[in-house]
């Protein structure tokens, strides 16, 4: 009989199925397998809610064992335990289950409509689930290198998805710069998970570094910052915080609603995840937390201001994503580990529901160029009044999630740092900017284009998951207010004194003059304008748009460390080392060549016989 | 003698039986034969290392022969888990070589098949014996039937590169052959590795130093290790593809299992004092190779240089566990283990890859990365195959890649704060590894990515063709997610 917990695993192993069945299958599916994907992606759903609501002391974790991959080694002095795939249960890893398992769910339903006719969407349905799957896998890990493989998982599932659309070249890029840039900070996590697990003879699994069994020893092996830090630099790549940014604007080439799952709602909130999930060890050490804090807060602001300028309706949201994530990230610095989850969760909503409203425009419109659109707010209704509240969320306005769990992210780093809490003001501000640019341009005024002005079809399977969405984003946040949901995962009430009240509608009038300002540039108020359009302002555009030439910069680098580096090692190969040595070799096949013209005999036949012959000889000689 | 001592008796004489009845002159019967062959020897071999994983006993058998006798040399062979597990490679390696040989092979089949199943003979014998008379004999007789089979079989510029081969491996054997002599003639005289490995570590110091440099020559050429590597690529780019598994997979190890069983322990105390150079040059090797082949413009080239990279990371997990031996035996056990692990997962993902490059060559007629574009589109079957062999080979998690990865770096990084020499072995090491990741990625994308080229029609791979190298990534996943199937063994 298995038991209840040990069906966390088919959280895991649906949709793994599910995956293979539509890549093996698919052709004969209906709408190459979608529903097949939407199936196993429910029984996840409703395994994680079955789990969350039925586990008896859930808040206290629950370990669900494996199998021994590694075994261990013994001999002399020390030995070094092996490793085993184990999964842990509690509040947290389930809640973030039941979020990614809804988020696939309505993305997936979405899909249907946005991927159809699609050749490629056989492909498209099994590896979508097949990093569902994996998203599932590291949330619920217990062992670190299980949540290692799934984490690498994750990163190939974007890898294939960014490059779905793989025969135009910038996707091909794209795809790659992406793998590339999260493998080699996943290198830095490999190697902080190996000097845990050789300096300790053991491998402290995920629950251990939460209950602290293992606290006393790291810090008397002084691992306490060292190792944090090396999976910090993963959860950078992971969660595109600066300066590992530049992959995720990128791999906005990927279909919608790849970067409405994958790029903004799960994936990219895994590294976010990965400090919160193991944040007593990222605590052992007040340095990492500062500097958690520090990379969070300035990416918040610094993403923020390369989403002004962009024209790209996908990536003025990558960035957006970016910015928020850091957001997430200065929530942990600060030690709000669990308002830090429950803004990844608000995040999840509102961002897949702006990427979806966007998706449906992209869908219609063929174009990703803001300026190509406008005056789409009475022709597309659904994808309006996502954006519109999806953007309110973002933007922090009650009563919408965002509200609630952005406002003490900041409130707190008020508290903490000015200078945190300065990038996260600022960010903030230029948040309301970047979203009310792209409302205006793209909601409001005239069409801009031919296509515009056709545009207004928007199917149920697109609206649908919308209205959810929409709905969440509404709900969740008074709900986690009202049931009080951070404290299940280790979070303070939240008390709303009157220094709170009046720092939250601080907040928010913050974000009405962030709108007011580019309203008044529309309007073409003189001073606003004048900024706008002097040499100063212009040039920080160009500097914003080329975002801070950090991508030229690092080309420039793997271009000498790369590819001229290459260059010049294989001259050394061929001329230096192969040159001494064929110049030997030429000598002697010259030899060989003469040697043969003496013997006029079949070689092949000859040698054949000798071969023979020396058998025999060495088989009689056994037997003598 | 047991059952078990019989089978390690016959597993090295079957091939060679099968070899002459190969020899039929109907191409069909004589790859079932060579089939045949392979399935009883890894029938055999999974036996024994199904008895070796239970038992934790080695298998030995000891034949005095008469007329070696006089000079203290029998036909002694030793099973134990480097001997087994890298027989067990050798004898499932061979099953997808002929089976792959059937499409790829087309002229003087009884010939082909007859010199591979000589040289499964040689390199299982290499891998069993433990005597040097008899591991010599066997040494030598896999280089000949190599040097055939990339002769007649080879592409346009084979002669240069079978003769190129043929020097390279000569001049190792020779110069190892010094080094047995002298060990037997000053220290020893005896063959058997027993004495050798008893003996030599106590002896005088210019002994043991010459001959840790002998066979350290002797199988660095094999392995390869630069600056003794150059024959590799072009060995690799002339042969056919399935001898190039061989190569890659198979001949590449004897090296490894050379620097394992005799190079290092041998004179361990020389090799350990001499950690630092070697495994600098191990590492320098590695990221090397890697810049060398990120510029290569062939596939297979590109592949056999990758593959340069995988052995020098052996090398360091070779040298590494000797050298932890006295301070930490676990974590030497576990370097061992390592080692093994990276060959054996080295010869399945390799493997695949050149399969997989011989495939292009086929249908498109040009394995030039420059020259292939989408080929997603034309050959999605391909394609899916080579993505899963690149990521192997990238050391994804999952496949036996990674655990090969991760067991080698457990004895570098985590000292990385004790000395300089760890810090840079890591930096280069994970330098190596991040531009491994980087010119596959970089190949896939030139070469499945884009827009086809040439419209012409090319034909996808047909399931049989495709079959290999996706079983052979299959038993390269059954290993990255149950290791301890071969791990248990080093235990």
């Amino acid at each position: 009989m298995i038991s209840s917990i040990e069906l966390s695993w088919l959280i895991i192993l649906s949709p793994y199925v599910g995956s293979l069945i539509i890549f093996l299958l698919g052709k004969k599916l209906y709408s190459g397998g979608a529903y097949v994907a939407i199936g196993s992606i429910l029984i996840s759903l409703l395994v994680s809610i079955y789990l969350f609501l039925n586990i008896p002391n859930l808040s206290e974790g629950q370990l669900v064992q494996g199998y021994n991959i590694i075994p261990n080694f013994t001999g002399g002095s020390y030995s070094i335990q092996g490793l085993t795939f184990s999964l842990y249960l509690d509040n947290l890893s389930v809640l973030t289950s039941i979020i990614v398992a809804l988020v696939s769910l309505l993305i997936y339903i979405f899909s249907i409509e946005y991927m159809r006719g699609d050749p490629g969407i056989v492909r498209y349905f099994s590896e979508i689930t097949f990093f569902s799957a994996s998203m599932e896998g590291l949330v619920l890990a217990n062992n670190i290198i299980l949540l290692f493989l799934f984490w690498e998982f994750v990163g190939l599932a974007s890898y294939l998805l960014i490059g779905f659309w793989y025969e135009r070249e910038e996707v091909a890029a794209a795809a790659k710069k992406a793998f590339i840039v999260t493998r080699v900070a996943d290198f830095f996590f490999l190697a902080g998970i190996l000097i845990l697990w050789i300096n300790l003879g053991t491998l402290p699994n995920v629950n251990q570094l939460i209950n602290g069994e293992y606290s006393a020893l790291i810090n008397t092996l002084k691992l306490s910052t060292l190792v944090p830090l090396l999976f910090f630099i993963g959860a950078i790549g992971k969660s595109a915080q600066f300066p590992l940014h530049v992959w995720l604007p990128d791999a906005m080439e990927g279909p919608t609603t790849v970067s409405a799952l994958i790029h903004s709602a799960t994936m990219v909130a895994a590294g976010a995840y990965l400090v919160a999930r193991l944040y007593p060890f990222f605590s052992l050490s007040y340095i990492n937390l500062i500097t958690i804090a520090a990379i969070g807060g300035f990416t918040a602001f610094f993403a923020a201001t390369m989403a002004i300028v962009s024209n790209d309706i996908k990536r003025i949201l990558a960035y957006s994503t970016v910015s928020q994530l850091g957001y997430m990230m200065l929530g942990l610095g600060i030690g709000l580990p669990a308002y830090a989850m429950m803004h990844l969760y608000s995040h999840a909503f509102f961002k897949a529901l702006m990427f979806l409203s966007a998706g449906a425009i992209i869908h219609e419109l063929s174009t990703r160029n803001i300026f190509e659109m406008g005056g789409l707010s009475n022709k597309m209704r659904t994808s309006y009044y996502g954006m519109l509240i999806g953007g309110l969320s973002l933007i922090a306005i009650p009563p919408f999630s965002g509200f609630f769990t952005k406002d003490p992210i900041i409130e707190a780093s008020f508290e903490n740092n000015i200078y945190l809490f300065l990038f996260a003001f600022i960010g903030s501000f230029l948040t309301a900017i970047y979203w009310y640019r792209l409302m205006n341009r793209v909601y409001f005024g005239e069409p801009k284009s031919e296509k515009a002005k056709e545009a207004g079809h928007e199917s149920m399977e697109m609206k649908i998951p919308i209205y959810i969405l929409i709905f969440l984003v509404i709900s969740f946040g008074l709900y986690m207010y009202f049931t009080n949901l951070p404290s299940i995962i280790g979070g303070s009430v939240l008390e709303f004194s009157t220094f709170s009240i009046i720092f939250s509608l601080f907040l928010v009038l913050t974000s009405i003059a962030g709108i007011y300002i580019f309203y008044a540039y529309v309007l073409g108020y003189k001073t606003v304008v004048k900024i706008a359009e002097s040499k100063f302002g212009k040039s920080i555009s160009y500097i914003l748009q080329k975002g801070y030439f950090l991508d030229t910069f690092y080309e420039k680098f793997a271009i000498v460390l790369g590819w001229l580096a290459g260059q010049v090692m294989d001259k050394i190969d061929v001329n230096i080392i192969d040159g001494f040595v064929n110049s030997l070799a030429s000598s002697t096949k010259n030899f060989g060549l003469k040697l043969r013209k003496i013997q006029s005999g079949d070689i092949e036949q000859y040698l054949f016989i000798a071969f023979i012959m020396a058998i025999i000889i060495f088989t009689l000689s056994l037997l003598i | 003698m047991t059952l078990e001592g019989e089978l390690l008796f016959w597993i090295v004489i079957i091939p060679s039986i099968a070899a002459i009845i190969a020899l039929v002159p109907k191409p069909k019967l004589s790859h079932i034969v060579v089939i045949l062959t392979n399935i009883i020897t890894t029938s055999i071999s999974i036996y024994l290392w199904y008895y070796y994983l239970t038992n934790k006993t080695p298998i030995v058998v000891n034949y005095v022969i008469p007329s070696f006798s006089s000079i203290k040399s029998t036909y002694y062979l030793y099973g134990d888990a480097l001997s087994l597990s890298l027989t067990l490679l050798t004898t499932i390696i061979m099953i997808f070589v002929s089976l792959s040989s059937i499409v790829e092979i087309k002229n003087l089949v009884n010939i082909y098949n007859f010199l591979v199943l000589i040289t499964e003979t040689g390199i299982i014998g290499t891998f069993l014996s433990r005597d040097f008379i008899f591991f010599f004999i066997f040494w030598e007789v896999v280089l000949i039937p190599m040097f055939f089979l990339i002769e007649l079989w080879g592409g346009p510029r084979r002669s240069y590169a079978a003769i190129k081969f043929l020097i390279f491996t000569h001049i190792g054997s020779v110069i190892m052959l010094l080094g047995i002599f002298v060990g037997y003639a000053y220290v020893t005289h005896s063959f058997s590795f027993d004495s050798y490995l008893s003996l030599i570590p106590n002896s005088l110091a210019w002994i043991q130093s010459l001959i840790f440099i002998t066979f350290y020559i002797a199988f660095a050429i094999k392995m390869p290790i630069p600056p003794f590597h150059t024959w590799l690529p072009d060995a690799h780019v002339e042969a056919p593809s399935p001898i190039s598994v061989v190569l890659a997979g198979l001949l590449l190890k004897m090296g490894g299992y050379g620097m394992l069983r005799i190079a290092f322990p041998m004179a361990l105390p020389i090799a350990n004092s001499s950690y630092f150079i070697i495994s600098l040059i191990a590492a320098i090797s590695s990221v090397y190779i890697s810049y060398v082949a990120m510029v290569q413009k062939d596939l297979k080239r590109m592949i056999a240089y990758s593959s340069i990279t995988q052995m020098s990371l052996a090398l360091l997990a070779i040298s590494s566990s000797y050298y932890f031996i006295n301070s930490n035996l676990s974590l030497s056990n576990l370097l061992y283990s390592a080692s093994v692990f990276i060959m054996i997962s080295h010869a399945f993902i390799v493997g695949s890859l050149f399969l997989l490059a011989g495939i292009v060559l086929e249908r498109v007629g040009t394995r030039n990365i420059p020259s292939l574009s989408g080929l997603n589109k034309l050959m999605p079957r391909f394609a899916i195959s080579l993505t899963l062999s690149s990521l192997g080979e990238m050391g994804l998690p999952s496949t036996s890649g990674f655990i090969a990865e991760l067991l080698v770096l457990s004895g570098i990084i985590p000292y990385l704060r004790t000395s300089p020499l760890f810090l840079a072995l890591s930096v280069l090491v994970i330098g190596a590894l991040a531009l491994t990741t980087g010119y596959f990625l970089q190949m896939i994308k030139r070469v499945l990515f884009g827009k086809p080229v040439n419209q012409k029609n090319i034909e996808d791979a047909s399931l049989f063709e495709i079959m290999n190298p996706i079983l052979l990534m299959v038993i390269s996943i059954i290993l990255g997610l149950m290791p301890f199937l071969i791990l248990n063994a080093f235990t």
